[in-house]
């Protein structure tokens, strides 16, 4: 099999993810944060861990700012939906997932909150973050609170300068969340330098860890409201969730061996070297392309941007038919819109949406040469 | 060795401070302080040896660690 949808999901995982939850679910996995007990303070240890092992990661030098989700869509929820008040106007980028575009439009029908959506500029070959800004500064209004802005896109590999745009926005005291979901393990991230306000980010993805996992990771004393109330192990006598953070927006039990097999995956990441595996993933983007741009009936959206994500299509073949084919192929892809409808719309793609394919570290030139012979086969079908 | 204690809030909170006080060399555990100490309910906090107790106040407060108490056994500092 060859796997071709790191975006969705990465896989296969380290093998030291694999152990550790192994090890996790047999030795030491109570509920941490809720008793006394030898097992719970080992659960906790481990999640404090990993908040440590990921605030190193992204440059942060305080490791209870890294706030645990069950992925990066509930996580832009928290962000979203605990800062922005009534009479607040919010930014978004036309290359948003739906995990920022849904809460966002759900929030301005019931809250009277207002917001619009600005270029990324992506179909312009010679695009410069100096354009993309003055798009946004001609956009913001005197109430606007946040911009949200995907770090890298999920449908194809196209960046967004979010270090300038964050100094637009500290500029104008305006909030600044970005979606790290396909950036985190795959490009460098320095939530310091970088101006991030916000990251939201998940562990299932390039930080190679199993699925049920994301966080927030918050940079800034910012008040926000919490999105779920419930049993957090602090304070319990009181009816309000607890100030003290992360424990006031991780209500519930927090998923200890994802955790466990999270903190794996980060180190793991680590070792790589992150400039490396971003090197590797660019490489892999040129010889796939190299490799379907030579077929004529393919055509490949945004082929400037290089990076883990290829979107294409092949004519006449909608691009389900075409994942259905190349599954049977062994190659797993995906097809459709990809939950990024305002994305595909910016790409202009046909009806019937695109495939898209998205590398990993695990990911090789072989694979790429099966993909190409797989690609033509459908196309002679 | 006498033990005492000081009472910090959450687990993570609890076990930053004692990443923190291991920095300084300083030996602490933590610990789910009894029911019965803070009239919000659970908390966590540090166990340590007494004689630090001056050394571990201090560092605390300068690194903008809320403490809301410091127990010998179980009686209030």
């Amino acid at each position: 099999m060859i796997y071709l949808d790191n975006a969705a999901t990465s896989f296969p995982k380290p093998l030291t993810v694999r152990d550790e939850m192994c090890k996790c679910i047999q030795f030491y996995c109570g509920n941490p944060g809720r008793s006394s007990h030898a097992l719970s303070m080992a659960a906790a240890e481990k999640i404090f861990e990993c908040r440590e092992t990921i605030a190193d990661f992204l440059g942060l030098d305080s490791p209870e700012k890294i706030i645990f989700t069950l992925n990066t869509t509930y996580a832009l929820n928290i962000a979203i939906k605990g800062v922005l008040r009534s009479g607040d106007h919010v930014l978004i980028s036309d290359i948003e997932h739906n995990s920022v575009l849904r809460p966002v439009h759900h929030i301005s029908e019931s809250n009277n909150i207002k917001y619009d959506i600005f270029p990324s500029l992506v179909t312009y070959k010679d695009r410069s973050s100096d354009q993309i800004c003055a798009c946004i500064d001609k956009m913001l209004r005197p109430n606007t609170r946040m911009v949200v802005c995907t770090h890298s896109s999920n449908i194809c590999s196209a960046v967004m300068p979010i270090k300038h745009i964050s100094k637009l926005c500290h500029k104008r005291n305006i909030i600044f969340v970005v979606d790290a979901a396909q950036s985190a393990g795959h490009m460098p991230i320095d939530i310091c330098n970088d101006g991030i306000d916000i990251l939201c980010a998940p562990g299932h993805k390039g930080l190679l860890g199993p699925a049920g996992c994301g966080f927030l990771a918050i940079n800034k004393n910012i008040a926000l409201d919490t999105l779920i109330e419930g049993g957090n192990g602090v304070e319990s006598l009181m009816k309000d969730m607890s100030s003290f953070i992360p424990e006031r927006y991780e209500a519930g039990t927090t998923a200890v061996p994802a955790l466990a097999g999270l903190n794996e995956g980060v180190k793991v990441v680590k070792q790589f070297g992150i400039e490396n595996i971003h090197q590797y993933e660019q490489q892999l983007f040129d010889q796939a392309y190299e490799r379907l741009s030579s077929i004529k009936k393919v055509e490949i959206y945004v082929p400037q941007e290089r990076g883990s994500v290829m979107l294409f299509n092949v004519k006449n073949i909608p691009s389900d038919e075409v994942c259905q084919r190349l599954n049977q192929c062994g190659i797993c892809a995906r097809s459709g819109f990809h939950c990024a409808a305002l994305a595909h719309k910016t790409l202009n793609t046909p009806e019937s949406g695109a495939v898209r394919i998205s590398f990993g570290v695990y990911n090789t030139t072989s694979d790429l040469d099966n993909l190409y012979d797989a690609i033509k086969t459908v196309c002679h079908y | 060795m006498d033990k005492c204690k000081v009472i910090i809030g959450s687990v993570t909170e609890s076990l930053k401070a004692q990443r923190l006080l291991l920095k300084f060399t300083i030996d602490s555990s933590v610990i789910k302080a009894d029911s019965s100490v803070s009239q919000r309910g659970c908390t966590y906090g540090l166990e340590y040896d007494c004689k630090q107790g001056e050394r571990i106040k201090r560092i605390l407060y300068e690194s903008g660690i809320n403490v809301s108490k410091h127990l010998k056994g179980g009686n209030s500092l």
